[in-house]
């Protein structure tokens, strides 16, 4: 607790570094698909375990940068529309790729709260309500193996935990609205 | 024009501020732990760290570039930097810091890291981006465990805390 307290107190440089890592990301490219690095001498024979890392990679500090401004309230720094990164899959080697896709998911409609709830425009009710319908969408159709079980006693793991709090974050921030 | 006096108002609410400087002690950025600390901070970091919703570098890897760093420490100080962001970690996750009366285990590792940081950023390459991830994951789990958010009332704040609460206190 006491290095996260310390770190807590640093947003801002935090908030350079994800920055930093987003610039780096963008220039090799860890954005897009890979059928659009055929050309490139360096990336167009990777193997399917470093194609995989960099995706899940990508996907991660695309997940921090997120949270991050939705977290201090502060504008993204790359569109959705301007990535096209192939979903993290399920390969030998790697963790389950379910808790990634589901985070990324969220990580996403975090990134519209920003856009859109925590804007400097005026905000219009449509879009805020397309949001909480995301929200809702997102935790109906999440994985079994994601889900808080009925079963109170129950002992779910980490990940599926800190996904159930970054969820629960998100929502009550409307009624800021 | 402005319906506040004082500009800190404004300050705040858009939480440009941090808090404290933070304090590290000069380190030799090509220094290690013992062998058998690094592997079990490395060990408490997988435990403690969920790698199913973040991918911060695989184990494998990170197990090559520790190799690396023992056999030749400071040939490769991108290698270097990742394994003491590891550590860094690690050390928080298990409360083993490398300072005898230290009161934030793993500032030692971090501070190593922010020596070599120059050096990977100018490297520019895919491992820069772990080790910028893995500095600035603390800092989500930090807000996330704590619930503060720069938005809201204090009564949204306390909504957020109790549901917060009821998600966890049943599963805990």
């Amino acid at each position: 607790m006491p290095l996260i307290h310390t770190y807590f107190l640093h947003r801002n440089p935090s908030n350079v570094k994800i920055g930093l890592a987003i610039r780096i990301a963008l220039a090799h490219g860890l954005h897009r698909r890979h059928a659009t690095h055929a050309t490139n001498p360096v990336t167009q024979n990777l193997s399917a375990h470093t194609l995989q890392n960099n995706i899940r990679i990508w996907w991660t500090t695309y997940i921090i940068e997120r949270s991050l401004e939705f977290l201090m309230g502060r504008p993204s720094q790359i569109r959705d529309e301007d990535i096209d990164r192939e979903i993290p899959s399920d390969q030998s080697g790697f963790p389950p790729a379910t808790g990634l896709k589901a985070h990324t998911e969220l990580a996403k409609i975090m990134g519209d709260i920003v856009s859109y709830v925590f804007r400097t425009r005026r905000r219009r009710k449509e879009d805020i309500d397309d949001v909480l319908r995301s929200l809702r969408r997102w935790k109906d159709r999440l994985a079994p193996s994601l889900r808080l079980g009925e079963d109170e006693f129950g002992s779910p793991s980490r990940s599926v935990l800190l996904l159930h709090l970054l969820y629960n974050q998100a929502t009550p921030l409307h009624s800021v609205v | 024009m402005y319906p506040e006096a004082d500009f800190s108002h404004y300050l705040n609410y858009y939480h440009t501020w941090d808090s404290q400087p933070l304090v590290f002690v000069p380190r030799d950025p090509y220094g290690l732990p013992a062998r058998a600390i690094a592997t079990s901070l490395i060990a408490s970091l997988y435990a403690t760290y969920p790698p199913e919703i973040f991918y911060l570098v695989h184990p494998t890897v990170l197990s090559q570039y520790l190799d690396a760093c023992f056999q030749d420490p400071g040939q490769n100080h991108q290698f270097h930097a990742l394994v003491n962001a590891a550590l860094a970690l690690g050390a928080q996750a298990s409360g083993i810091g490398e300072g005898v009366n230290e009161t934030s285990p793993g500032m030692d590792y971090f501070a190593r890291v922010k020596l070599l940081l120059t050096t990977v950023l100018e490297d520019n390459n895919v491992v820069s981006v772990q080790i910028l991830n893995i500095l600035v994951y603390n800092p989500i789990l930090a807000v996330l465990i704590l619930g503060v958010i720069p938005h809201g009332s204090e009564s949204t704040r306390c909504l957020l805390y109790i549901r917060i609460s009821c998600t966890v206190i049943p599963l805990t």
